[in-house]
């Protein structure tokens, strides 16, 4: 099985809610944690953006940004 | 976070709706960005690419997150190889800001020896890594040691025991050597104020519910002249363990 056959039918199996083996799912981890990128470095500039939340209000990095700085998380998603 | 006047916002994937549905059900009031199209996440560099093209998930970042500083320098970042475990806000809290919970401390001692021992938060759950915290403070005239150490002397250390945790570590700043003349030995060591910063990984087998999560101080006192038989100081921090959310259903 290629590796991205592998992955499209955990996601499918994660989807539907079918059973996961313990194993193929590890697998499936290893595979999706291949070439870490993790972007900018530490100590560089993170590139602005400007993105709508969950109530539909627009915001840049600086309208993000506290006094003393801020955390900025990337998740995979809310839904799964 | 807020409080401690950093602003913090979540970007991912999922449509408005999706993160709207997920805010609700979540009592979350930060912004949840929807970056659909994985146009800032692209530009970020950090795309999986190891999802497949045309995959319902194809679009996903590697999970992670970035401190930064006001003018949006990177001061600090973390993405795991393992996506399974994360660092919570308040671990990240303690080790980039020194902001510490109050709920999730105890002060223990003996000798002339005192340590404060604070957890980055009283709540946690599974596959979560916590910070911590040790601010020792010894008497004047006494020291306590670091390492490398010769074995017939006790290190200091701060060790927690329990089924759930899966990992632990702490970080004590180096230590002085300090020249013993009648000795003949120089030995690493602390003396007045030190801070040590740790995490604690909570493990898959911690049900939700209240624990002391316990710990032992392990140190040994000296002066110039004599040397205390080492210290076992047993401590206990009080702990939550919350059910794992699950995400909103389409």
């Amino acid at each position: 099985m290629s590796s991205s056959d592998l992955i499209n039918g955990i996601l499918r199996k994660m989807g539907s809610g079918e059973k996961i083996d313990p194993a193929e799912f590890q697998k499936f981890v290893d595979l999706q944690n291949q070439d870490l990128r993790t972007g900018p470095a530490t100590g560089s500039k993170v590139p602005d953006f400007a993105l709508e939340d969950q109530n539909g209000k627009r915001w840049s990095l600086p309208e993000l940004m506290g006094p003393r700085g801020m955390l900025l998380v990337f998740t995979r998603s809310a839904d799964w | 976070m807020t409080k401690a006047g950093l602003g913090v916002a979540a970007i991912s994937y999922d449509s408005r709706d999706t993160l709207k549905r997920f805010a609700d059900a979540q009592h979350i009031t930060y912004p949840l960005l929807s970056d659909a199209g994985s146009a800032v996440i692209r530009r970020f560099g950090i795309l999986n690419p190891n999802i497949p093209e045309g995959n319902m998930f194809y679009g996903i970042p590697f999970p992670g997150d970035y401190v930064l500083a006001p003018d949006g320098t990177v001061r600090d970042k973390h993405f795991l190889p393992n996506y399974q475990t994360r660092p919570t806000a308040s671990g990240i809290l303690m080790s980039d800001f020194d902001v510490a919970s109050d709920k999730a401390t105890v002060t223990v001692g003996a000798d002339d020896v005192q340590a404060k021992i604070s957890l980055s938060s009283a709540h946690t759950a599974q596959s979560l890594e916590l910070g911590f915290t040790v601010d020792i403070t010894i008497a004047p005239g006494w020291h306590i040691y670091g390492e490398p150490l010769p074995s017939n002397y006790v290190a200091t250390s701060v060790k927690f025991s329990g089924d759930f945790i899966a990992a632990q570590n702490l970080a004590l700043p180096p230590a002085v050597p300090m020249e013993f003349k009648s000795l003949g030995e120089t030995l690493p060591v602390y003396t007045g104020k030190v801070r040590g910063k740790g995490t604690i990984l909570i493990g898959l087998r911690a049900k939700p519910g209240d624990y002391k999560l316990a710990g032992v101080l392990k140190f040994q006192q000296c002066s110039d002249a004599v040397c205390n038989i080492p210290q076992q100081v047993p401590f206990e921090i009080p702990l939550h363990v919350d059910a794992m959310t699950p995400g909103v259903k389409k």
